[in-house]
Order: C-alpha cells, then structure tokens, then sequence
C-alpha cells in the first residue's frame, strides 16, 4: 500500500551569485560567506495514494521538480513533514549517473546501482534494455560517442525497466526521435497502469489530460490549486499562463 | 544504543550501498587505468619514480643511522603519505563535484566519500605490495612478523580517514577553497610528518610538537610494524584513540550541522 504525505513543507536554497564561494571572493569582492536565502518551496502540501495518477502544472521555476526531488528524498525540506512508502522510480536525474567514458553495458549496472536496484539487475533486463534502445553493437562502445539521440532512448531506457510502486516523470518525453517517443510512449502507458501510484511533470496538456485524473497546479513554490484534471488545465490556462 | 547506531549508519554508511561504492570504484579505476598503454602498472611507476628519485638524492645528502635500507623506509612511508593525502584532496570534493548527481538520485552523501576513500584504499594496497617486491628484488628488505599487524592498523585509519573526510566533504561547499588549502598545506605538512627521516632524526621541541601533528599518529604504527618490526607503543596506542575519537566527533558534528542544507549549495 504505497502512499505520499507531504504536509506544509517549506525547502529555502541558496542563492549562488550572491555568496562568496571563496576567501578571495570574500576579502576582495566582500561577498558575505552567509548566502542569500531563496525560497524554493513554501508551505506546500501534497498527498497522493494507491491508485491515484496525478499531473503537475506550473511554469518554469514554479517548484514542480524540486517537489519531486523532495519525493525521492535528495532535497531535505527545512520544516514540515514527509511520510513516504513504496518503492520510488524516478526519470529524474535520468543519465545524469552516466560515466560517459564507460560502454552502455557498464553504464546499465550504474544506472540500477544508483537508484539502489542492483539486485533487480541480471542479463535478462540488460538484454531487454538494449534492445528498447535499439542501440545494437553501440552497447559496448563508450558512451562518449553516442549522438544526442543515442544518448536519450538509452537514459529512458535504463530507467525503464526497474521495479516501482511510485513512478515520477519529469518531461519525460522531451527528447529522442519520433518513432523512439511513440514508442516509449506505448510502452510508459503500461507502466504507468501498473504502478501504485504515477506522478507526471509535463508543460503537454494534452499528455497530462490523457493520463492523469487528478491534477495540481504549482505557482510560487507552493500549491495554487488541486482537483479534477479538466478543471485545473482551464484554470492554470485562465488564470496562470495568461498573466 | 541502537539509536546510537542508527545514528553512526546514517552519518557514515549503510552498507546496501556497498555494491554501488565498488561499482563505481572498480568502474572509475577501469576508466583512470584501462585507457593508458601501461594500464595499472601506472599504480606502481608513479610512486617508484618519487621513491627513485627522493631516495638517491636523500641518502646522499643526509644519513640516518636507523635508516639503513632507505628506500624500504621511503617506501613504507612515501606510499601511505601519497595515499593519506590523496584521500584528503578527494574527499574534500566529494560531495561538491556530485552535486548534480545527489540532487537527482536518491543515494547518501557518504556513497562518494567511500568510493573516494576505498578507491585510494585499492590504489594504496597494490601500489604498497607490488612496490615492496620490486624493492625487494633491488635491496635487501627484512619482512618482520610485526608486517601481519598491518590489516588492524589499516583498519583503523580507514575510519580515521572516513570522519576526516566526511568533515571535509560537508565544509567544502561552504568554502571552496578548502581543497586548495589542502593541495597547498600537504607538501608542508609532507615534511612536518617523518615520512623521509625518522622522528629521532628532529630532537628537542620540533621533535616533540611532530610527534603530535595528526598525520604523525597516523603514520607511527605503520613504520613501527612494516619498517622496524616493533610493536607500536602505548603511546602509539593513546594517539591513535585521541585522533580516532576526536575526529569522530567533528565528523558526527559536521553532519549535524550541514548534511540537511549542504545540498543547496553545491
């Protein structure tokens, strides 16, 4: 019985340009050592529970990701309260545990390692990971010569095949080629079906209508609105993309 | 008690982390070494060039009495310098230079401190027997009964060198420069630590203050059971407990205080 209760958590990040990153910075630029303090998300609260498939609306820099990260636990809020249970899949961070000096078969077992599924990993899914890439022979080759494409469908990929209850996609759809996204998309719609509870970050309407119920609108690092899908596009449409 | 634990396991390291801490390690070794056309033996040229050269030209500017076979003693000593140090810079940055991987992938901070530290920890190890053989060969080296002590004393510094590093590690993204810092103070500390002269070699106070600098301690039991074949003192034994403790505080304070925000300014 997967569930996610966040309750009325705040998470303050740290404005880099402001700060001194060295003493030097310090001294001859007299840049303060105590960083600027940027609110990233303020008293938000979320809830989401088995069988549930919620979208996520906001602009650019409205908090959106940094809930997810919250989710999967990288961003420690400052206050408030997270109470999280099931096994989290996340296309965040998708490729970004890529040692691109490494073939795509070495980088398949970190991609598993990394999201702590190493035990789910074998040569059955690795072969099933190769063949969804379609990357062929370009599996033992260093990953350093693979085309932006390649490097997509292998990301997704590798992602793909791991066990979840709680699945989060942040635009996962943005990249690859066409035949490769309908393709994932087919295959995503099974997962998403089959998992606990789905959680998905898209600017797509259309995506967002088609596969989630519920919907949240965020703004300003915090929860505008939240309710039935059809409802919630036309209210971020009338009241938030035309300001 | 078991919270006591719980807290240790989640400062330091839990251990369903192993297998993604040797992943990356054997990876990222494969990657540094699998590329050059003379692979790992790197982890052996590299130190013996230091040891050659600092040897040759040491010996002949100065003599210690109780350091007869001087490049054995360089080797014992130099090796597990380069290793401390070399554990030092990395970890200083582990949690920096990863920061975009620890935003997007739920794995604790500690993971890419322990690959920096078993890393090294692999290097130093090979680098240490293949060295002693080749010295082995070259000079007449006497391997004492004391040498089978080395894997407890190893142990201990590899914790030592864990809180150090954790330390490290959590201070860095607040100040950058600490990696230069250290870059720049450990070839001065290099030697302000008997690693090419015996402590004996520095009487009176300066003596007396090295035997109490951190990397001393560290390094004292190492040269006693590799090098001289003694058993370590008690006062060996002290140090080691005092540096032991001491850095496991700073490391369990150092947690507290920034492991929650350390993320935001990476």
């Amino acid at each position: 019985m997967s569930y996610i209760k966040i309750n009325n958590i705040s998470v303050v990040g740290v404005d880099h340009i402001s700060r001194a990153q060295s003493v030097k910075e310090m001294f001859v630029k007299k840049k303060n050592i105590l960083p600027k303090k940027i609110s990233i998300l303020n008293n938000l609260s979320f809830e989401a529970k088995n069988g549930d498939r919620v979208g996520m609306l906001g602009l650019n820099g409205s908090g959106k990701t940094s809930l997810l990260k919250v989710i999967v636990g990288t961003y420690a809020p400052q206050t408030g309260t997270t109470d999280i249970d099931g096994k989290i899949v996340s296309s965040l961070g998708m490729g970004a545990e890529f040692m691109t000096e490494l073939t795509g078969r070495d980088n398949i077992k970190l991609a598993f390692a990394f999201r702590n599924n190493i035990s789910e990993y074998n040569k059955d899914v690795e072969e099933k990971i190769i063949e969804f890439s379609e990357l062929g022979e370009y599996i033992d080759k260093p990953m350093i010569n693979y085309s932006s494409g390649m490097m997509a469908r292998f990301a997704f990929s590798s992602v793909i095949f791991q066990r979840a209850d709680i699945l989060l996609l942040d635009e996962v759809f943005a990249t690859g080629d066409a035949n490769f996204i309908s393709k994932a998309k087919n295959f995503m719609t099974k997962l998403w079906d089959s998992v606990d509870i789905g959680i998905f970050v898209s600017h797509d309407q259309s995506q967002i209508r088609d596969i989630c119920k519920t919907c949240y609108i965020i703004s300003e690092g915090t929860v505008y609105d939240y309710g039935k899908t059809p409802e919630m596009i036309d209210k971020y449409n009338n009241e938030i993309l035309s300001k | 008690m078991s919270n006591f634990y719980y807290k240790l396991k989640d400062t330091f390291f839990s251990y369903k982390y192993w297998s993604l801490v040797q992943i990356i390690v054997t990876k990222t070794l494969d990657q540094e070494y699998g590329s050059s056309y003379l692979g790992k033996l790197w982890l052996i040229i590299r130190p013996f060039i230091l040891i050659l050269v600092l040897g040759t030209v040491l010996s002949k500017i100065t003599r210690f009495p109780e350091t007869e076979n001087y490049i054995f003693f360089l080797t014992t000593n130099l090796v597990l310098w380069l290793f401390i140090s070399s554990v030092m810079t990395a970890t200083s940055v582990s949690i920096l230079s990863r920061g975009g991987i620890l935003k997007l992938c739920p794995i604790p901070k500690s993971v890419f401190i322990m690959v920096d530290i078993i890393k090294f920890s692999k290097i130093y190890l090979l680098s240490l027997v293949a060295l002693y053989i080749v010295v082995g060969f070259i000079t007449d080296v006497d391997f004492y009964l004391t040498a089978l002590l080395f894997p407890i004393y190893f142990f201990i510094l590899l914790f030592i060198l864990l809180f150090i590093g954790i330390i490290l590690a959590y201070i860095t993204p607040y100040i950058r420069d600490v990696k230069t810092l250290i870059e720049a103070f450990m070839p001065a500390f290099m030697w302000l630590t008997p690693i090419m002269y015996p402590i004996s070699a520095m009487d009176g106070t300066i003596g007396e203050v090295l035997k109490f600098s951190p990397f001393s301690v560290m390094m004292a039991p190492f040269t006693k059971i590799l090098y001289y074949g003694e058993y370590p003192s008690a006062y060996d034994h002290a140090s080691l407990l005092i540096l032991f403790l001491s850095t496991l505080a700073l490391a369990l304070i150092s947690h507290k205080k920034f492991s929650k925000n350390v993320i935001y300014y990476t």
